[in-house]
């Protein structure tokens, strides 16, 4: 066929069948793909880091578009000291059994979860109060949080808002007063750990699953952890080359696994919690941690 | 892990450091520091310290010699290995670890930092609450990056095994 626009030539039907079987691969393949059961559901598996940041980019925009168009104007009086009362009560009693609070880890039902839930100290902090009301009225979907808006009324959700303004103002020996109790377990270790230890005992991919369970990229950047990306605390970047940790201990593997289970054994006022890390667990933390160089 | 994995690991990891070596280091920071740009912006400080002097504090900073231990970014010489980088010290959640970071507490902190850390190797400079003030208005100019920047970052590091943002020289745990 010559001459005449593309549209108008005469083609094969071939063309035809190759364009309907593509399409039809298309809408297909997403049923075959969830009928196989190829993908891994488990919450020790951590998502790629395209696929997470698919995930985290809807949620934050989400909440920011939302919170825009439903959330209501705050109300005047929410700097208010007995809201700050009301909503620090209603944080322990609620929300801190998954967020954690300064110097406080999350009880057990709060570890292990994809996604885990966030530390709030610079997350409240640099989220509008708006967008904070928005989600723990609305709570988010496919993830651990619920929504409140059938539990507490817009008055306590308002005091909640108020309360997670204050508390990255608030030193963690403040909220947590030296002596809380934090778990039961043993101080701290006999055997002396050192590098060949780590090496003979420690297996670092296992050690590099555990942070993630133990949910210590919710407050730190751990190179490696898919959504360690916080700033609550430290970097642990580089931490094999660092000369010392927790501001004054020499950067030894025995002082890491020491520090890692006892933080306030080792330092009283730290903002780290005690996470009741057994010791293999820290042993394999470590032998990650030191291939971060 | 099997040899030739680890083989064709090694070569990519070569590969990576030859190009960025090629293309400029400054390639990867200009990328890092055109995301920041893009993603936010940084450039006002966190919160702002009443009475303060921003560009005096970064003379202080030099002066009271915090360079010895500390990198931080914009204080000339200030290239010390011992103690953290200063890199986005404004947006961190505490100082030390051990107090919250607003504006009084790092004013308190650069005063005595060993009344409130036990273990800190930070020592009292002698600085003035004055002269505090001044630093900490300086300090909380030090932006993170934004958390896609972070994210990108990262990825570059690990994938090349090299550091975008200095870091200490190796030393031996």
């Amino acid at each position: 066929v010559i001459g005449g626009r593309w549209w108008t030539r005469r083609r094969p039907v071939t063309t035809l069948a190759v364009v309907l079987l593509l399409l039809l691969t298309l809408a297909v393949s997403p049923i075959v793909f969830a009928y196989s059961g190829i993908y891994d559901v488990a919450a020790t598996r951590q998502h790629t880091p395209a696929v997470y940041w698919v995930l985290i980019t809807t949620l934050r925009q989400s909440i920011t578009r939302h919170a825009a168009r439903e959330a209501p104007a705050p109300p005047a009086d929410l700097g208010d000291a007995g809201r700050v009362a009301l909503g620090r009560m209603l944080f322990d009693e609620h929300c801190a059994a998954c967020h954690g609070a300064p110097g406080i880890a999350p009880r057990a039902m709060g570890l292990g979860l994809t996604p885990a839930p966030p530390n709030l100290v610079t997350r409240s902090r640099d989220l509008a109060e708006r967008d904070l009301f928005w989600v723990i009225a609305n709570g988010i979907k496919m993830t651990g949080m619920p929504s409140w808006r059938y539990v507490f009324n817009d008055h306590e959700i308002w005091s909640l808002v108020t309360f997670l303004k204050v508390m990255p103002t608030l030193a963690p020996v403040e909220y947590a007063p030296a002596g809380t109790p934090q778990g039961e377990h043993p101080a701290v270790t006999a055997p002396q750990v050192t590098m060949a230890m780590l090496k003979s005992r420690g297996d670092a991919a296992r050690g590099r699953t555990a942070l993630r369970q133990y949910a210590c990229h919710t407050c730190h950047e751990i190179p490696g952890v898919t959504g360690a990306d916080a700033i609550t605390g430290p970097s642990l970047r580089a931490l094999g080359r660092r000369m010392y940790l927790a501001g004054g201990l020499l950067n030894t593997p025995d002082n890491l696994v020491q520090f890692v289970r006892a933080p306030r054994i080792v330092e009283p006022r730290t903002a780290m919690p005690d996470l009741a890390v057994s010791e293999q667990d820290a042993i394999d933390m470590a032998a990650y941690l030191y291939t971060l160089r | 892990v099997p040899r030739k994995r680890r083989v064709f690991r090694i070569e990519r990891r070569i590969w990576a450091m030859r190009i960025l070596h090629h293309s400029g280091w400054h390639a990867a920071v200009a990328l890092v520091a055109l995301l920041s740009g893009a993603c936010g912006q940084r450039d006002e400080p966190r919160v702002t310290v009443p009475d303060s002097d921003t560009a005096r504090g970064r003379h202080l900073l030099h002066s009271y010699g915090c360079g010895t231990c500390h990198i931080i970014p914009g204080v000339s010489g200030a290239n010390g290995q011992v103690a953290r980088p200063l890199h986005g010290i404004a947006d961190r959640g505490y100082i030390a670890g051990v107090l919250p970071n607003t504006p009084d507490a790092m004013i308190d902190w650069l005063v005595d930092p060993p009344a409130f850390a036990t273990r800190t190797m930070m020592p009292n400079v002698g600085a003035t609450r004055a002269d505090a003030r001044d630093m900490a208005a300086y300090l909380y100019t030090l932006r993170a990056e934004p958390r896609t920047a972070r994210s990108v970052r990262g990825f570059i590091e690990r994938f090349t095994g090299a550091h975008v943002v200095p870091l200490p020289p190796e030393v031996e745990p």
